[in-house]
């Protein structure tokens, strides 16, 4: 082995670039005789690589480092974590979040029952979801009868938070419809059950939780994937 | 295997490089991990953000001093010159991906558009897709108009699998001006007039009919649906006009599926299955042939045929090119550096 390692440092070619290498420091062999100098320099070529990694090591931690600190504070970076780190927040936000959707549905049933927009300042949801309620319920009342939904049971089965200002509630619930006349409120069509789960997405908004989109799925349907993609460019 | 911090009092350019590169990756990949915020659509919001951008500009003092470090020492030594070319173009790689970083943070232009086939477009800022629409200072923006033409899926060899889309386009500069016939597909881009045109995603667009009950046709579109593949869901509204929500999933053979077969009056071809709610009154919820009608309240719903429609990524970035130019100097200097230690230790 030393031979080989002898005849081939003779070679004149592998010899200026050696010698060119320890002038410039990169070798770490320097000391010694040349006589026999190889196995030295190939010993210390190895551990000065391990070296140069392990002084490597610092610049690269301080780099992650000096990340983590801007990413912390950047964006809201520190809410964000803040948010996702403490499960109190979220069972707080969970909790706002259930509210919400009981207020959003009471208040859905009362509108239908009587007509009237009262509570409307507290109802939870976007524009176009109130446009949409009470679009049916004028279209109701034009043909001359009450579209009443009386609700029977509510159960939030899971709620998700996309962002700490962004979530999706998976709610069971039982309605029970019917037609009645305007003018008499008697009942004119047969009591109907709606056994439905309902996907809720709701956003904070000035400190307070708004319904602005929901799907409806009959009870025990599998539902497709929430299309996260989409739901975070909703404005 | 100690650390001697000794030899870190004044910062070299190699210490200063691994803090940047470092410091830079680490950004990305925080950003990415959605811990401090949510993850970015892609790499270029996240590279963009002030954060990054100190650290391309970072990036881009560093090459410069080792490029003007190495142009100091040159002519000292000939035999040096091949090391130095090599050093060189290390160095010119990472200037030059801290400057496409820069450079990209000013003039790209991002927005994707969604067309069914034979539909045309004036490429206007009003005709992106919503929350698409990402320019910057010193972006520039296309014009004209597209045309699609077709959109054909390309098959899985030897199976009915989708691998892909490939779309044929018109583009037309100004109306004046000859159309430009693109292709454009799944895997490769096409590139027009320095924009790069690609496939984000495909589906089907299912024409829509809306009758009351005396027969006369309310509405007539062509809806840009996410109904691929077959099975998978989505909704429309004709909003303003009825408050009606309509969930749509589509399937081209109904024969593949054994839930629909009985309830549906066709055996074979494609089939819709529909549902219809009215705010939370769930109203419908069956299997539907073409061209069938589906009644609810005092209306009909049809389903015809579908189109295909495919959304399209528009993308302009000079940046980009230096950024792969960069990137392909520090590949290679990386490969050098390594064919050089191995050499070292081999001896």
């Amino acid at each position: 082995m030393t031979d080989t390692v002898h005849e081939r440092y003779n070679q004149p070619r592998l010899r200026a670039r050696t010698f060119l290498r320890r002038s410039r420091g990169d070798l770490p062999g320097q000391k010694g005789t040349r006589n026999g100098m190889e196995d030295q320099e190939r010993t210390a070529g190895i551990h000065g690589d391990e070296r140069a990694g392990a002084q490597a090591v610092l610049p690269a931690v301080l780099g992650l480092l000096l990340a983590l600190i801007v990413s912390f504070g950047a964006h809201g970076g520190y809410e964000h974590f803040r948010f996702y780190a403490h499960g109190y927040l979220r069972q707080q936000e969970t909790a706002n979040v259930e509210a919400t959707i009981k207020l959003f549905s009471s208040s859905v049933a009362g509108f239908y029952a009587t007509g009237y927009t009262v509570g409307l300042k507290q109802f939870p949801a976007d524009n176009m979801v109130k446009r949409r309620i009470f679009q049916d319920i004028r279209n109701w009342e034009e043909s001359g009868k009450f579209f009443v939904m009386d609700r029977d049971r509510i159960a939030v089965r899971n709620v998700e938070f996309l962002a700490p200002d962004m979530a999706v509630a998976l709610v069971d619930e039982t309605w029970f419809s019917v037609f009645q006349n305007r003018s008499t409120r008697r009942p004119i069509s047969e009591k109907q059950a709606n056994i439905l789960t309902v996907r809720y997405y709701l956003k904070k908004k000035w400190g307070r939780w708004i319904i602005f989109e929901y799907e409806v799925f009959p009870q025990g349907k599998p539902l497709p994937p929430v299309p996260v993609d989409m739901v975070l460019k909703w404005e | 295997m100690g650390i001697d911090f000794g030899t870190y009092r004044r910062p070299s350019r190699v210490f200063v490089l691994i803090t940047t590169v470092s410091y830079l990756a680490g950004y990305v990949l925080l950003r990415y991990s959605g811990l401090f915020s949510l993850p970015p659509e892609n790499i270029f919001r996240a590279l963009h953000a002030w954060p990054a951008l100190l650290g391309a500009g970072m990036l881009v003092l560093v090459g410069a001093a080792g490029l003007a470090a190495l142009r100091s020492r040159a002519g000292e030594d000939p035999i040096r010159l091949s090391g130095n070319l090599a050093a060189g173009a290390g160095w010119l790689g990472l200037l030059l991906i801290g400057a496409g970083i820069v450079t990209s943070s000013f003039t790209r232009f991002e927005g994707s558009v969604t067309l069914h086939e034979s539909q045309e477009a004036a490429l206007a800022a009003t005709v992106y897709d919503a929350g698409t629409l990402y320019r910057r200072r010193f972006s520039r923006e296309p014009n004209g108009g597209i045309l699609m033409e077709a959109v054909a899926p390309f098959p899985q060899a030897g199976g009915p699998v989708v691998r892909g889309f490939s779309a044929e386009a018109r583009l037309r500069k100004d109306p004046a001006s000859p159309p430009r016939a693109l292709k454009i597909g799944s895997l490769f881009p096409a590139m027009a007039d320095g924009f790069l045109f690609r496939i984000a995603e495909a589906g089907y667009s299912p024409h829509l009919f809306l009758f009351d009950l005396s027969g006369n046709s309310l509405l007539d579109i062509y809806a840009i649906m996410r109904l691929y593949p077959p099975g998978a869901e989505d909704s429309f509204r004709f909003d303003k006009i009825i408050p009606h929500t309509f969930y749509l999933r589509y399937y081209p053979d109904v024969s593949l599926l054994s839930s629909a077969t009985g309830t549906v009056g066709i055996r074979s071809g494609p089939a819709y299955e529909v549902r219809i709610v009215r705010n939370l009154d769930l109203l419908a919820d069956r299997y539907a042939a073409p061209d069938e009608l589906i009644r609810f309240d005092s209306l009909f719903l049809s389903v015809g045929d579908s189109r295909r429609w495919v959304r399209i990524t528009i993308v302009r970035d000079p940046g980009m090119v230096l950024l792969l130019a960069g990137l392909v100097l520090t590949i290679l200097r990386a490969i050098s550096l390594g064919i050089r230690r191995t050499e070292t230790i081999r001896y």
